[in-house]
């Protein structure tokens, strides 16, 4: 039997794995080199969308900012009236002011026999009523007026200042200070 | 040591690959993505303001022109843009006159500029509105100056009265001295920027409007009669 002995097998397989490494370097690095121009044209494809997209956005913009442009008009309507409206709805909120129409049409209603001779109303509630009542008892009624349950809603405090009675004369005069409520 | 330069050449593609990778990297890419990453916070902030501008032009369509239109003129009747000193004496006249009132005296007080349209009109502290002073004196009974009371602070232009003092001697008619306040609001200066969305009016501004609607408006009589310019024909007798 033939028997053939090989001198060289170890040499042989070292190439080999050698040259299996080689070509796995070469393998890799093409794969390498394919992965990286994918990402260097996904990468150049991205700014390509962005400028793009950048574009479109700008005239978009430009287009409806020419669109308000031409809105002007009721742009301004509306600012106009926004400002006057919240201005007012703050003026007419803060109006903590006495109610003239109201104390006035009291003095009106309820001072029968009795002449004015000065009524004042002042924004922060102060009254100053003087007048000349016809005789007692209408000096009377105007006081109970006055002091009654009714009055009380209107004013918060009544005080007599003065009393006059004129000599041979049944008439008075008198100053009346009122703060009022309403 | 000997470096075998045969050895290497297998390895001069992958060197290569790599310088080119690192060259492209640093010298193309890197600089590129600066600069998307710019370009991509623009185009984040272009879009939000395109956002923006459509809802403000939708908005804006949404509007009835002609409705606001008339709105403004109500609101501008009760608040004038600048001080209207023949307006707010014609008013007073007006209401005075309707309510039998005799106007004794009319004096003017704190005027300032005359013309003064811009927002740089100062308003006196805690005061809201930007306004000046009406001193007048009736002559009229109670009912007669509750009546003006009334009606003047429900006329436009807006008024309100400050004080009021009715004296009356012996035999004579009472006359009522009074302070009445006149506002007026300029315009705002500017309109904002394009992107600025518009304020909505509120339920209690659309209210206060209502109020507005119901405020009673005098013909204006500060226009100037039609005088007769020349002669038309010069030929009629």
């Amino acid at each position: 039997m033939k028997q053939e002995i090989d001198f060289l097998k170890g040499a042989r397989g070292e190439r080999e794995k050698r040259l299996k490494f080689l070509r796995m370097v070469k393998t890799l690095s093409i794969l390498l080199l394919l992965v990286y121009c994918l990402v260097v044209a996904a990468f150049f494809s991205y700014s390509f969308y962005l400028t793009t997209s950048a574009k479109r956005t700008s005239r978009e913009i430009t287009i409806k900012k020419n669109k308000i442009e031409d809105l002007k008009e009721i742009e301004t309507l509306q600012v106009v009236l926004k400002q006057r409206l919240s201005n007012l709805l703050k003026f007419f909120d803060e109006q903590k002011k006495a109610d003239f129409i109201v104390l006035l049409d009291y003095f009106n209603n309820r001072t029968q026999n009795i002449t004015i001779r000065e009524l004042s109303l002042s924004p922060d509630g102060e009254v100053k009523f003087s007048g000349e009542a016809s005789d007692i008892v209408a000096l009377g009624q105007l006081l109970e007026n006055l002091t009654s349950q009714e009055s009380e809603d209107f004013f918060s405090s009544v005080i007599l200042s003065s009393l006059d009675k004129k000599e041979n004369d049944v008439t008075y005069l008198f100053t009346i200070l009122l703060q009022s409520k309403v | 040591m000997e470096i075998n330069l045969k050895n290497l050449k297998p390895f001069l593609l992958p060197i290569l690959i790599i310088f080119v990778i690192l060259v492209v990297t640093i010298a193309v890419l890197k600089p590129k993505l600066e600069i998307i990453s710019e370009s991509r916070q623009q185009l984040i902030k272009d879009k939000k303001t395109l956002a923006s501008l459509t809802t403000k032009v939708a908005t804006l369509e949404g509007l009835a022109r002609v409705e606001f239109s008339e709105k403004v003129d109500v609101a501008l009747a009760v608040l004038p843009a600048e001080k209207n000193v023949p307006g707010n004496l014609s008013t007073i006249k007006n209401v005075a006159l309707n309510n039998g009132l005799i106007v004794n005296s009319i004096t003017i007080s704190e005027i300032g500029e005359i013309a003064t349209v811009g927002s740089t009109e100062k308003t006196a502290k805690n005061n809201i509105l930007p306004s000046f002073k009406v001193s007048l004196s009736l002559i009229g009974n109670v009912g007669m100056v509750n009546d003006f009371v009334s009606q003047i602070q429900s006329t436009a232009p807006l008024m309100s009265v400050e004080n009021l003092s009715i004296s009356q001697k012996k035999t004579e008619i009472p006359e009522t001295r009074m302070t009445i306040e006149a506002y007026f609001l300029p315009f705002p200066k500017t309109l904002g920027k394009a992107e600025q969305q518009l304020v909505a009016i509120t339920s209690g501004e659309e209210k206060i409007f209502n109020r507005l609607n119901d405020f009673t408006l005098f013909g204006s009589e500060t226009s100037l009669p039609n005088l007769p310019v020349g002669k038309e024909n010069l030929f009629s007798p």
